[in-house]
């Protein structure tokens, strides 16, 4: 087990990474890129970095596994269940009301947490007929894996559970999910309708006239330069009185397209589109 | 006495009165930030910040991603996030999966703080019902930082300071009063 990655060792990976799959690797945070390499060395038993950059070099099909597996899994459904009460109760109420049918992109998505739990919110709410969904991701397999229902381990349903019981009180989640072998597997039908896009929405996709973009917990993998650049992005993909909402503890308000935006919601972290 | 630049706490079941005792003891001008990882509900994400404000003069709140550190400041890690300490003198936070079934992890806090303080950093594990914390304080060591575990004796639940002597010589095993007086000498 390798216990610790230095400083040449993960510019080398990094390098090696925008060599032969010009992805750039270099903007992410980097404490939590080095935790995310160690996960992918140790989970497929490296003893040494060299080796781990060769096969990088010589195998595509192994690497889209690596990009898949060194994912953050927040492995959680309705995380920070106010804010997606807030969302049902508020915002998506307000949004309809102004804009009568409203597209949603959740970009970059890893284990499609959010993706169940907005899938789930707009069935009870009776709102899927008014909403439509999109999600993106650079890993197909992760694409893949969303719309074969995603699975959980048993064991870790606890916080999903949990979390719901807040955003729901009168329900269970475990009416849309079936457990196998101590694994929990997604009612698939609930995703029926999303739109997936294989493609980084920085670079490959063009993507816009969103009305709501959901992007928690993701820019906290950034240094600032990407983080700016992915807030860009994102409030351009926004019509004007869009929203945008990150994570709890995101602040992207030093951002230079902040300017362009209205803190709606301070606790939960959504900000409004207010001009082109 | 060594130039230190931060100290970082790590505590979980019956660390909070020792906590609360520590930092009400820091003066105003206390030259430098202090890192809290403490173990907490996932779900709840207010009111820990106040409790823990009632007695101290120092001003305490959950860094957001990217917040700069400062001096004189109590930075508590915050609810279901990993809060690490990132070169630069900035936080970032995660969503990474648990370690020890804790997040945040105190171990994972404490690793990243001994990588970028190295020997200007002071680690003090607390009272707890885990092993969490005995790794992260024994990178603290490596990496040349002062490292300090509540007496066991003393402790309500020594599980977590008696897994630090499990793996690594610490330099104090200090009761609280101890450890009060330690760190006002930092000031």
């Amino acid at each position: 087990m390798i216990n610790d990655i230095g400083i040449v060792d993960t510019k080398k990976i990094i390098a090696t990474v925008a060599e032969t799959y010009s992805l750039d690797l270099s903007n992410l945070a980097l404490t939590a890129l080095k935790r995310r390499i160690l996960k992918v060395l140790n989970d497929y038993n490296y003893t040494s970095v060299v080796d781990f950059v060769h096969k990088i070099e010589t195998d595509p099909r192994l690497f889209e596994k690596y990009l898949s597996d060194g994912m953050v899994d927040t492995t959680e459904m309705f995380r920070d269940p106010s804010f997606w009460r807030d969302l049902r109760d508020i915002h998506l109420p307000e949004l309809i009301k102004t804009f009568n049918n409203i597209k949603v992109h959740i970009p970059g998505i890893s284990s499609g947490d959010e993706v169940y739990s907005l899938m789930i919110l707009l069935k009870e709410a009776k709102l899927t007929n008014r909403v439509s969904v999109t999600v993106s991701s650079l890993s197909q397999l992760r694409l893949d894996a969303l719309k074969a229902g995603a699975q959980y381990d048993f064991r870790k349903m606890e916080n999903s559970d949990a979390n719901y019981k807040r955003f729901n009180e009168a329900a269970e989640l475990s009416n849309y999910y079936k457990t196998e072998n101590n694994k929990v597997i997604m009612d698939a039908s609930l995703v029926d309708s999303v739109e997936i896009i294989k493609g980084s929405y920085l670079k490959d996709l063009d993507l816009s006239g969103f009305h709501l973009v959901i992007y928690p917990n993701r820019m906290i993998y950034f240094n600032s330069t990407l983080q700016d650049k992915v807030v860009e992005k994102l409030v351009d993909s926004l019509v004007v009185g869009g929203l945008l909402c990150v994570g709890v503890k995101e602040n992207i308000e030093g951002a230079v397209s902040a300017k362009k935006l209205l803190c709606l919601n301070t606790n939960e972290k959504i900000y409004k589109k207010r001009t082109a | 006495m060594e130039d230190y630049k931060a100290i970082i706490i790590g505590g979980s079941a019956g660390s909070f009165q020792v906590v609360t005792r520590i930092i009400s003891s820091l003066p105003k001008n206390f030259p430098l930030p202090v890192f809290l990882c403490l173990h907490r509900l996932k779900q709840v994400r207010s009111g820990f910040v106040e409790a823990l404000s009632i007695k101290s003069s120092l001003p305490i709140c959950e860094p957001n991603d990217k917040d700069s550190i400062k001096p004189g400041m109590i930075y508590l890690a915050p609810a279901n996030y990993h809060m690490y300490i990132e070169l630069g003198n900035k936080f970032s936070l995660s969503t990474e999966e648990p370690v020890n079934h804790s997040r945040p992890s105190i171990d994972l806090s404490f690793i990243s703080a001994a990588y970028n303080y190295k020997r200007k950093l002071v680690g003090i594990i607390l009272s707890g019902a885990n092993k969490d914390g005995a790794i992260g304080l024994k990178k603290v060591k490596e990496n040349g930082g002062l490292t300090i575990i509540q007496d066991p004796n003393e402790s309500q639940v020594s599980t977590m300071p008696n897994a630090c002597l499990q793996i690594m010589k610490v330099d104090h095993v200090f009761t609280t009063n101890e450890i009060i007086r330690f760190i006002n000498k930092l000031a």
